[in-house]
């Protein structure tokens, strides 16, 4: 048969260097389908990184969204605001300053949490305005568009009790206009009446009205019980020259009332949290680089196993150029697939993290409701841009080594070990030289928290780098301790070591999720301890009470003076002390002041910086000086023997510090002094909470049970005994955490992806290594031994190299991230709980993965696997 | 370079360095090839038949002389010239195969064409053709693991000569073939080779298909010595 074979005139050649046929796409998508399980595991790995990237960044960015409507809601277009301290402005100021004729839009405001069991028993911004002044300030409260009817403007001003809320609240829990609610404002039961519902003209109004109840100020001062009083003045200050009107406005203002910007104010509230949002997208972020180590593992094996035909295209002809093109290409298609899962999946997943994160803010920081999980796209787009770019640059090193494959040679396996070899020796030194590096400048440099964050993952993968090669040199010693189980014993560690080219990048995923478990136990753990230890310090009292609903640190609702006078008289009780939480305005922001009459706080607490005894520094304190909290002071810069400012009711005061305490209660910090002379410079008489001290032999959980159903009469109260204080701080605090244990779960789910991953490839390899060892005489139970040896040495090894790497990470996550994140310091305690039970993790996990390779070599007929090759 | 000359080796060298050592392959290797001749390339197992294969198609470097074929000189070439060069004017056959496993046999044929730059169609068109005359027609759709050895270095022959190269080599192609199987690629090859005009090289140990050669080498101590008596 004669055949025409010059079809193809050689003018026409090829010159082109990218010639990329259909051919080789093919080539490439089919060896991904031809490998079903390789190409799953490692869409896994990369979806569930990025799953776990979106979801905290999805709940973090809904509660920020319902902080920033809240906020909204609340300031609206402000520039400044009158604020009248804790006592509050009376309502004459306003009078008198709309009498003055100022060109300037003005509003009063007093607003106050409130729960209603008829609208789901949530916190509500119960918000008291003057409707004929709001229009400037918040538009979509009061504008045409949701105007209500005559009929309900009318009974807006004239019914007791008389509120406005949102077509959606009413719609969500069954109300009506003109139904009456029940209402508890400041631990009083009350009866509010819908006088009207709000029809929110877009979106953002929508949102904003969420979570709002509006009435008439006059309402909310009788709702309230603050009659005459308003919570601040709201102004829009002129652009050009504010400082004019500012002086013009403080000439008419009493006493204790300042002029200050808005925006500290929100300012200050959205940084209380943003060091805990960083914490967890760290976290987060760790999950996608545990999966890094995966994808580079399954690509490095993908072109392991095809070196060959890398080789063969190589001499047909295309370039190595062309080649990592298309490794990268191929990762870079499962990395699309992965980030696109993961994306759906972590939309799943945040919706949960919301509610974790919501709760988180609600127990530590401030009440937030987050109704919405707000799906924004940036978060989308970042979580799929991050899963292509952890795909991207851990691919790169595969795509790098399949382009440089010879042509049409084979490099034996012995050759591929020796350059693995010298790749882990060089992995090894940069390894070390990232972990010491990161080190030095996280105990030198005062980095933020983003780079403080970027140095533990500087000092963890650099660790996680030198782990393979270390384990090079442990296993002749493994072989050595194992040569009593006979010739498996011994061959078990040598092929973890013959195999490093396959293994390394598995063993150092697990160990960098061990290690990170470990540190965040005995982080969590120290934590825990030092809580505990400390409120042994400083609740030295019986009973704890103040009004429901009121934060459990910062109780800031006025107790009715009737219930302290009944706990003063109460049989049973030999002493009572008041304490006073509230929020004062200063030149650095809002600031807590805890103002108690307790003559012994001097000794219950637990002080950083001190000079003297405590019952000295209390007697300064009697005198007119403060404390103030270890994370106020690092947030402000203050320390003992420097002065803090504060806006008190006589003007701008400077207190001396006398000592700086450790205070786990809040990460904003505060400022603590003496009733008296707090009453006296802010001529305010409220009392947020008490302490009772029991007389010796009397039951104190009768009394608190007692107290409690007494004591609702009058007013709301939770009445706690120590112990029950005690129970309720751990139980916030083990919920703090409880994201932080998901996410480490998540992490580690990744990291047992990783080496089953490497475990099955490792096996598919070994198929004929295996099928000899069966023919010569290896009985099945022999081979799961040898798979399950070799796993369970790669998790042993990984256990034991994350315990110093874990310890590190605990280390720096308690001396310096928290101190940065939270402004206080810790101290490390050392247990062997955590430490047995990651190296438990890294075996089980590890033993695990080998089950189904084992399963799969064993049920592999020895006559098939020999031929195979 | 000789007029006469299709393919021209002069004064080629290539060593190997391991560890301390150097070993030399070639020392000075020269041959001289006409246009639509068959080579038999003869010697001892690490002789360096396959280097000089190698050389040849611009996969591996020469440390001295120069390789001249159709005017052009192999050895002054940088990688990604050589690349081009290979992918447009050189064919492959191997002693395994070497067929793309995720690739049907169409595929695999019809690659080299379609990195070369031809069109899909007219690639497969080509390589349907080749298939039809090796022998594999029908089987176009069946991927390598299906086929029986001596197929799949059917469909390698039709790879190797479905871009139209000006030559093909073939590294111990029947090694890996029984007897007969093995006589009937070799008479497939040289036919298809020479009804082409094509050049063919082949590295051996089979006397049987030195028989086939125009000219057969030998490869001692690094040269090229031409032994007739070898053909029998």
């Amino acid at each position: 048969m004669n055949v025409n074979i010059s079809v193809h005139p050689r003018s026409s050649a090829s010159n082109s260097f990218f010639a990329f046929p259909n051919s080789l796409f093919r080539f490439t998508w089919r060896y991904l389908l031809s490998h079903p399980l390789q190409s799953a595991l490692m869409l896994l790995g990369i979806s569930l990184g990025v799953a776990v990237a979106v979801s905290v960044d999805i709940a973090n960015a809904s509660a920020a969204r319902a902080f920033d409507l809240s906020v909204e809601a609340v300031v609206g277009r402000s520039t400044h605001y009158i604020a009248g301290g804790p006592s509050g402005l009376p309502e004459e100021t306003y009078v008198e300053l709309r009498l003055a004729g100022l060109e300037i839009p003005m509003a009063p405001i007093l607003s106050q949490l409130a729960v209603s069991p008829d609208l789901g028993d949530i916190p509500l911004q119960l918000l008291g305005v003057d409707p004929f002044a709001e229009q400037p300030f918040r538009s979509y409260l009061f504008s045409e568009e949701t105007q209500a009817s005559l009929d309900q403007i009318g009974a807006f001003y004239s019914v007791p009790g008389a509120i406005l809320i949102s077509v959606d609240l009413a719609g969500r829990y069954g109300v009506a206009t003109g139904d009456t609610i029940q209402l508890i404002v400041s631990g009083q039961s009350r009866t509010g009446y819908i006088a009207g519902l709000v029809e929110p003209r877009d979106a953002l109004s929508r949102r904003a009205l969420e979570n709002l109840m509006l009435a008439d100020i006059s309402t909310v001062q009788e709702l309230s019980g603050r009659l005459g009083v308003l919570e601040r003045i709201d102004l829009i200050l002129p652009s050009e020259k504010p400082g004019e009107a500012i002086q013009q406005i403080q000439s008419l203002l009493p006493e204790g009332a300042e002029i200050l910007p808005s925006e500290g104010r929100s300012q200050a509230v959205e940084q209380m949290t943003s060091a805990f949002r960083t914490n967890l997208t760290a976290l987060s972020l760790l999950g996608l680089t545990v999966g890094l180590f995966l994808i580079y593992n399954t690509m490095t094996f993908s072109v392991v196993q095809r070196r060959q035909v890398f080789g063969t295209l190589r001499a047909l002809g295309v370039s190595g150029r062309e080649i990592f093109i298309l490794v990268l290409g191929e990762a870079l298609l499962v990395g699309l697939l992965g980030s696109l899962l993961g994306i759906l999946f972590g939309i799943a997943l945040g919706r949960g993290a919301v509610d974790q994160v919501s709760q988180t803010i609600n127990d530590v920081f401030f009440t937030l409701t987050v109704r919405e999980v707000s799906l924004p796209t940036s978060s989308l787009i970042k979580g799929g841009l991050l899963g292509l770019a952890a795909t991207f640059f851990a691919a790169l090193l595969p795509a790098w080594e399949a382009a440089k494959s010879p042509p049409r040679r084979i490099l034996s396996r012995s050759q591929l070990e020796l350059i693995s070899a010298k790749i882990l020796a060089r992995a090894a030194f940069f390894g070390a030289l990232m972990a010491v590096a990161s080190g030095v400048l996280l105990a030198t440099v005062e980095l933020s928290l983003g780079a403080s964050f970027a140095c533990i993952f500087g000092v963890t993968i650099g660790l996680a780098l030198t782990t393979p090669w270390l384990t090079q040199r442990l296993m002749p010693t493994a072989s050595r301790l194992l040569a009593f189980i006979g010739p498996l014993g011994r061959l078990g560690p040598r092929e973890v070591s013959g195999s490093a080219s396959r293994t390394s990048s598995a063993m150092a995923a697990l160990m960098v999720a061990v290690a990170v478990t470990i540190g965040a136990s005995l982080m969590v753990g120290s934590f825990r301890a030092s809580v505990i230890n400390w409120l042994d310090q400083i609740l030295s009292n019986d009973i704890y009470g103040s009004v429901a609903g009121a934060s459990l640190s910062e109780p800031a609702i006025p107790i009715d003076a009737e219930i302290l006078a009944q706990v003063s008289s109460w049989p049973g009780v030999e002493a009572v002390h008041l304490l006073r939480n509230v929020e004062v305005d200063s030149p650095y922001g809002p600031v807590t002041v805890s103002a108690n009459d307790n003559p012994n706080d001097g000794n219950e607490q637990v002080y950083v910086a001190i000079q003297g005894s405590g019952s000295e520094v209390w007697v300064e304190v009697q005198a007119g000086a403060v404390l103030i909290s270890e994370p106020l002071a690092n947030r402000l810069g203050l320390w003992m023997g420097d002065q803090i400012t504060l806006f008190t009711g006589r003007g701008e005061r400077s207190f001396p510090i006398v000592a700086v305490f450790r205070d786990y209660s809040s990460s904003r910090g505060n400022v603590t002094m003496w009733l008296e002379n707090y009453r006296d410079l802010w001529n305010d008489d409220a009392v947020t909470a008490f302490s009772a001290r029991v007389e010796v032999g009397k039951n104190v959980d009768a009394i608190v049970a007692e107290m409690q159903k007494e004591l609702n009469r009058i007013q709301f109260v939770n009445i706690r005994s120590n112990q029950g204080l005690r129970i309720e701080t751990l139980e916030i605090f083990d919920r703090t955490f409880l994201i932080t244990r998901a996410l480490q779960l998540i992490t580690t789910a990744v990291a047992f992806v990783g080496v089953l991953s490497a475990m099955l490839a490792l096996q598919l390899e070994k198929q004929r290594q295996m099928g000899i060892l069966k023919a010569i005489g290896l009985s099945v139970r022999q081979l799961w031994v040898l798979t399950l040896l070799e796993t369970g040495l790669i998790g042993a090894v990984a256990g034991i190299f994350a315990l110093p790497t874990g310890y590190i990470i605990a280390q720096i996550l308690l001396q310096i991230i928290n101190k940065r994140s939270f402004g206080w310091t810790l101290q490390l305690q050392l247990e062997a709980a955590p430490f047995i039970q990651a190296f438990l993790i890294a075996v089980s996990a590890a033993l695990l993965a080998g089950l189904y390779p084992a399963f799969r070599a064993s049920r592999r007929s020895a006559a098939d696997t020999i031929r195979f090759d | 370079m000789s007029p006469r000359a299709f393919l021209q080796i002069e004064n080629l060298s290539k060593t190997y360095t391991e560890g301390e050592q150097r070993h030399f392959v070639l020392r000075g290797a020269d041959l001289t090839v006409g246009r639509g001749e068959f080579i038999a390339l003869l010697g001892a197992s690490g002789s360096g038949k396959s280097t000089l294969l190698n050389l040849l198609s611009g996969i591996d470097t020469a440390d001295d002389g120069a390789i001249w074929l159709d005017g052009e000189n192999l050895v002054t070439m940088n990688e990604a010239q050589r690349t081009l060069f290979r992918r447009n004017y050189i064919g492959f056959v191997f002693q395994f195969f070497n067929l793309l496993p995720t690739l049907t046999i169409l595929e695999n044929a019809s690659l080299p064409l379609e990195l070369a730059g031809a069109t899909s169609a007219a690639a497969k068109e080509k390589a349907r053709s080749l298939l039809d005359a090796v022998g594999l027609a029908g089987r176009e759709q069946s991927y390598p693991d299906r086929l029986s050895g001596g197929e799949q270095q059917r469909v390698a022959i039709a790879r190797a000569l479905v871009h139209d190269p000006l030559l093909v080599l073939a590294d111990e192609p029947t090694g890996n073939l029984d007897e007969d199987t093995g006589s009937q690629i070799m008479d497939l090859l040289v036919r298809l080779t020479r009804e082409a005009g094509k050049n063919l090289i082949m590295a051996t140990h089979n006397l049987d298909n030195v028989r086939r050669a125009d000219h057969v080498f030998h490869l001692h101590e690094g040269k090229l010595v031409e032994e007739a008596d070898e053909r029998g």
